[in-house]
C-alpha cells in the first residue's frame, strides 16, 4: 500500500493545483459581456415576476429598473442581440430552470427570419450562454442550435474560445461589474428617420420555424402557468423591413398568444426617439417601458407579487443611477446626450447660445423636452458654442456631466 | 484524431488505464486494437492499407526467413519491397508523376495527355511503409528474426504514438519491447508526462503560433515585402522544428507512459554549426533509415570521394521526395545535398591550411559565424519546402534579395500578419526558451530529470502550471484554425 501512497499523493496534488488555477483563470479570461448582463439575474433569480425576452429590440427597450421604481414590477430583461426564435426558446427554457416568473414578454422582430442562426452571428448567443451554468437544458440547447462540434464545444466549455484573450485583459476582467440596467442595454444616440415611403402590406404568413418555436414557447409557458405576451416594439424603419409584410395577427391568434403591435403606435415620437435604424433611444425606451408597466398593471398580470427584498432593489436602483451617469460621456454627440432628456433621475440644464436656432432632431428633442419637469432650457448663453449641457442628479448634488457643443449642420 | 484534440485527451487516458488493468499477456492486443482505432478514426478505409502493409511485411519476412539458405532470398526481398512500396507510390506519387509528364508535353507544345486523379493521401503512410520496409530488410540481412506472432507484428507497424508522424522505429528497438509488458512504473510515467507537456508546448504554443504569421505571409507572398518574407522564412524553420519535434516528443512521452521507449528523433538541431550536423540532429529516425538502407547499399563512402558525394546527393534528393510529392520538395532535398557536398569540399580544403598563432581565440566567433551560416542555408532551403510551387519560391527569394522595407520592423507593420505585439513578443520569449532548453539538452542536462528531483509540492505545482500554460497560451479551440501537424502530409 505504501508504494502506492506516493504516486497517488502526487497525482491528486497535481490535479488539485491544476483545478485551482483553472478555476481562477476561466472566469478571468472569459468575455465579460455575459457576466455584465446576467450576474444580477443569476444572483437573485427568485426576485423576478416578469421576463422580457427576444432580440435587441427588446434589449434596448425594457428598462426593468424603472419598471420597478415606477410600477413596482420586478422584471429582468434577458433579451439578446440578433436572437432568433429558436434561441429565444432555449433562453427562456434555461431561464425557467432558475426562476418562476408570472409573465414573459417577447419581442417578435426576428420572426421574419426562418434560420436557427443568422449567418455570421454564431458567436452572439455567447452573451447568454456563457453565464448559464452547465445543465441538461444547456446541453440540449447547444446541440440543437449549433451544427459544428467545435462551436458546440466552445459554448459548453468557453475557455476554449476565450483563452486567447490573455493578451487583451483589462481592469474590468479582474474586477468585473454588472451593468445595473436590469439586463437592458441603453442606447444613448439619435437617428433621424425618413418619412415612411409606403404602407404595411401584410403579404405573407410568418415563416415556419419561428412559428414552430413560438408554439413551443407557448406550450412551455402554459405548462408552468406563465402568461405569454408577444410584442413588436416600435422601430424606425419597420415599413421598409421584412416584418412589414408578415401577417402577425393571423399566427398569434392561431397560437392563442396575446400580441401587441407597437410599430404604428403614438407612444413614441419615432422622429426624435430612435437611437438608430432599428432601436429606440433612452427616451423612446423609457416611454415604452412605462407602457409595459401600465399594461401589466391594468391587466393585473402580476396580481399578487411575492414580497420583494426592498433593500436589495433600492440598492440596485442606486447602482443603476450610477451606471446611467457613466453612460453620458460615451454619447457620440449632443443629440446622443439629449436622447435621455426624459430621465427623472437627472436634471438637465441646457444653455443655448443667444441667437442660436435649433434645427432638425435637436429642435424636435428640445420641443418635446419643454413638457419635462427635469429639463431647464435657457437661451441666454454667451459662449461661442451652441449648446452647453449640464446634468446633475435629481436627488441633489453637483453636475456630474458638463459639455458644450458647437453644432455643425451634419450633427443635426 | 490528432494529439492536440479533445478526442485524444479522452482516448489516451482510457488506453493507459485499460492497458495497466488487463493481464500482461493480452496487453499487446489491447494496444493493437487502440492503434487501429486511432488510425481508422481519420478514415475507416485507411485500415485496409495499414493491414496490407502489415501483411506484406509479415509474410514477406516469413518467406525470407524460410529462404535463408536458398538462393531465392533476394527475389523475395525485391518482391516484398515492391509490394510494400506500391501503395505509397500509388497514393503519394501518381499525381506528381502524371503532372510532371503533362508538363513535359506542354513544354514541347503538345496537349497534356493525362487527367490528374484526385487521390487522397492516407495519413502516415510514408512512416509506416518505411518502418515495415526496414523490417523486411533487417530480416533479409539477418539482423533480426522474423516475428511469428502476426498481431504482435501488426502492433509494431501500427503502434499509435508513432504511427502517423514517427519516429520511424527500428525492429530491434520496438518489436522486442512489445514482447515484455512491464508493470506500471510511476517514475517512468511521470517522465513520459513531462515529455508530453514539453511536446505540447512546442507544438501548440510555439509552432501553431508561428503558423499564423507564416501562413499569412506565404498565402500572398507578393503582397508582402522582403522583411516579411525574411521573417517568415526564419520563423518557418522554427515552426517546422517545433511542429515535428513537438509531435515526436508527445509520441515518445505517450509511449513511455505505456512503458515503451521510442528512439530520439531530434537532438537540438537549432544549435548545428553545419548543414551536415543539422541533418544528424534532425529527424534522426529517417536520416538513419536512409543511411542504413540506401546510402550504405549505394556504396556509402567506400567507393571513393566522388561516388560518396554523388551518393549523398542522391540520398538527399530522395529524402526530399519522401517529404512531399512535388518538385519543391525535390529541390529542398537537392539543395540540402548540395550544401553538404560543398561543406565536404570546403572542410577538406580548409583542413589543409595549417593553424595560425592565436587561432584558438577565434574558436567562438568562428562557431557563431558557422551557426549563422547554417541557419541561413537551412532557411533558404525551407523556402522551397514551404512555397506552394517553384515559381513562388523563386519569387520569394527574388523579393528577399530586393528587400527595402526595413522600416516595417519598427513601424509596427510586421504585427499586421495575425500576431499582435504581445503575441509576437511572447513568441520571441518562447523561441529564446526553446534555444535554452536545446542548449541544456546539448550539454546533457535534462530539465525534466532536474524537475523529478525536486520536492513533491514544487513538482506538482510546476506540472500543473505547465498544463495550464499550454491551455492558456496554446493556439487551440474555436478561434483556432485547427492547423494539422505539418508532417501528416508526408
Amino acid at each position: 500500500m505504501k508504494k502506492y501512497l506516493y504516486p497517488i499523493t502526487e497525482t491528486l496534488l497535481t490535479l488539485m493545483i491544476f483545478a485551482l488555477i483553472m478555476s481562477a483563470l476561466i472566469p478571468l479570461v472569459e468575455n465579460k459581456q455575459s457576466y455584465t448582463k446576467y450576474k444580477a439575474f443569476y444572483d437573485t433569480p427568485e426576485e423576478y415576476d416578469v421576463l422580457f425576452c427576444g432580440d435587441s429590440h427588446m434589449m434596448n427597450t425594457a428598462y426593468t429598473m424603472e419598471l420597478w421604481k415606477n410600477h413596482g414590477i420586478r422584471a429582468y430583461n434577458i433579451a439578446n442581440s440578433a436572437e432568433s426564435m429558436p434561441v429565444t426558446y432555449y433562453v427562456i427554457k434555461n431561464a425557467l430552470d432558475h426562476c418562476d416568473p408570472k409573465v414573459i414578454v417577447i419581442d417578435t422582430f426576428f420572426t421574419y427570419n426562418n434560420r436557427i442562426m443568422t449567418a455570421g452571428k454564431e458567436m452572439l448567443p455567447h452573451q447568454y450562454f456563457d453565464m448559464l451554468p452547465l445543465s441538461k437544458n444547456k446541453i440540449e440547447a447547444v446541440n440543437c442550435l449549433f451544427d459544428s462540434r467545435e462551436t458546440r464545444f466552445g459554448y459548453l466549455f468557453d475557455f476554449s474560445l476565450y483563452h486567447s484573450r490573455w493578451n487583451e485583459l483589462e481592469r474590468g476582467d479582474f474586477f468585473p461589474e454588472y451593468n445595473g440596467f436590469g439586463g437592458a442595454e441603453p442606447l444613448l444616440a439619435s437617428y433621424t428617420v425618413k418619412p415612411p415611403s409606403g404602407k404595411m402590406s401584410k403579404k405573407h404568413d410568418m415563416a415556419k420555424r419561428p412559428e414552430e418555436y413560438l408554439g413551443k414557447i407557448k406550450s412551455l409557458c402554459d405548462e408552468k402557468g406563465i402568461k405569454l405576451i408577444c410584442v413588436m416594439n416600435p422601430y424606425a424603419m419597420w415599413f421598409e423591413n421584412k416584418t412589414g409584410n408578415v401577417d402577425f395577427e393571423k399566427t398569434f391568434s392561431k397560437l392563442g398568444i396575446e400580441f401587441i403591435d407597437l410599430r404604428e403606435s403614438d407612444l413614441v415620437d419615432i422622429y426624435a426617439d430612435s437611437g438608430d435604424v432599428a432601436h429606440l433611444n433612452m427616451t423612446g425606451a423609457r416611454k415604452i417601458t412605462d407602457f409595459y408597466g401600465k399594461y401589466l398593471t391594468e391587466h393585473s398580470y402580476v396580481p399578487d407579487p411575492a414580497p420583494c427584498d426592498e433593500a436589495l432593489w433600492n440598492k440596485n436602483y442606486e447602482y443603476y443611477i450610477e451606471k446611467k451617469k457613466a453612460v453620458f460621456p460615451m454619447a457620440a454627440d449632443c443629440a446622443g446626450v439629449l436622447s435621455d432628456l426624459n430621465d427623472p433621475d437627472f436634471i438637465f440644464d441646457l444653455t443655448l447660445r443667444k441667437g442660436y436656432v435649433p434645427e432638425g432632431t435637436i429642435a424636435l428633442m428640445l420641443d418635446n423636452a419643454r413638457s419635462f419637469d427635469n429639463v431647464n432650457i435657457s437661451a441666454e448663453g454667451e459662449a461661442d458654442d451652441d449648446i452647453l449641457v449640464r446634468i446633475r442628479p435629481a436627488s441633489g448634488g453637483d453636475y456630474f456631466f458638463e459639455k458644450s457643443y458647437r453644432l455643425s449642420p451634419s450633427s443635426l | 484524431m490528432v494529439f492536440n484534440s479533445l478526442s485524444f485527451l479522452i482516448f489516451f487516458p482510457t488506453v493507459v488505464l485499460v492497458y495497466y488493468l488487463i493481464p500482461c499477456r493480452v496487453r499487446y492486443l489491447w494496444l493493437l486494437f487502440a492503434s487501429w482505432f486511432f488510425y481508422m478514426s481519420w478514415n475507416i478505409s485507411y485500415g485496409l492499407l495499414l493491414l496490407f502493409s502489415t501483411a506484406t511485411a509479415y509474410f514477406g519476412a516469413l518467406l525470407l526467413s524460410r529462404a535463408k539458405n536458398s538462393g531465392s532470398g533476394k527475389r523475395i526481398l525485391i518482391i516484398s519491397l515492391l509490394a510494400e512500396f506500391c501503395p505509397l507510390v500509388f497514393f503519394k506519387y501518381t499525381g506528381f508523376i502524371l503532372d510532371s509528364i503533362n508538363h513535359v508535353f506542354e513544354v514541347a507544345g503538345s496537349y497534356a495527355p493525362f487527367a490528374l486523379p484526385d487521390i487522397l493521401l492516407p495519413i502516415g503512410i510514408s512512416f509506416y511503409t518505411f518502418q515495415a520496409a526496414g523490417y523486411i530488410i533487417d530480416v533479409y540481412r539477418g539482423t533480426v528474426e522474423a516475428e511469428r506472432n502476426f498481431f504482435r507484428f501488426a502492433l509494431f507497424v501500427a503502434f499509435f504514438p508513432q504511427l502517423v508522424a514517427g519516429p520511424i522505429e527500428r525492429t530491434k528497438n520496438l518489436l522486442s519491447q512489445l514482447d515484455c509488458t512491464a508493470r506500471f512504473d510511476f517514475e517512468k510515467a511521470r517522465d513520459g508526462l513531462y515529455l508530453m507537456l514539453w511536446g505540447y508546448i512546442m507544438k501548440v504554443v510555439i509552432a501553431d503560433r508561428i503558423a499564423i504569421f507564416v501562413n499569412c505571409v506565404y498565402e500572398s507572398p507578393l503582397k508582402y515585402g522582403g522583411v516579411y518574407l525574411i521573417t517568415a522564412a526564419m520563423l518557418f524553420s522554427i515552426q517546422i522544428y517545433c511542429d515535428f519535434a513537438g509531435y515526436s516528443t508527445i509520441a515518445k512521452g505517450a509511449a513511455k507512459i505505456l512503458g515503451i521507449n521510442l528512439m530520439d528523433n531530434f537532438n537540438s538541431p537549432t544549435l548545428s554549426i553545419s548543414v551536415s550536423e543539422y541533418w544528424r540532429r534532425w529527424h534522426i529516425s529517417l536520416t538513419s533509415w536512409f543511411r542504413d538502407y540506401l546510402y550504405i547499399p549505394l556504396g556509402g563512402n567506400r567507393k571513393g570521394p566522388k561516388r560518396k558525394l554523388l551518393n549523398k546527393f542522391v540520398v538527399f534528393t530522395i529524402s526530399g521526395l519522401w517529404h512531399g510529392a512535388d518538385w519543391t520538395y525535390v529541390m529542398w532535398g537537392s539543395l540540402n545535398g548540395i550544401f553538404i557536398i560543398l561543406e565536404d569540399i570546403a572542410s577538406s580544403a580548409l583542413g589543409r591550411i595549417p593553424a595560425f598563432p592565436g587561432s584558438k581565440h577565434l574558436k567562438l566567433p568562428i562557431k557563431l559565424i558557422k551557426w549563422l551560416l547554417t541557419c541561413i542555408l537551412v532557411d533558404i532551403a525551407y523556402i522551397f519546402f514551404r512555397a506552394v510551387n517553384m515559381g513562388s519560391a523563386f519569387l520569394i527569394i527574388e523579393s528577399i534579395l530586393k528587400t527595402s522595407n526595413w522600416k516595417e520592423l519598427t513601424n509596427g507593420g510586421i504585427f499586421s500578419c495575425g500576431l499582435d505585439v504581445k503575441n509576437f513578443v511572447f513568441l520571441l520569449i518562447m523561441i529564446a526558451m526553446l534555444m535554452l532548453v536545446d542548449l541544456f539538452n546539448n550539454k546533457g542536462i535534462r530539465l525534466r530529470t532536474l524537475l523529478a528531483g525536486k520536492p513533491l509540492p514544487l513538482r506538482s505545482l510546476l506540472t500543473a502550471a505547465a498544463a495550464v500554460f499550454i491551455l492558456l497560451f496554446g493556439i487551440w479551440g474555436s478561434t483556432y484554425d485547427a492547423a494539422e501537424f505539418i508532417y501528416f502530409q508526408f
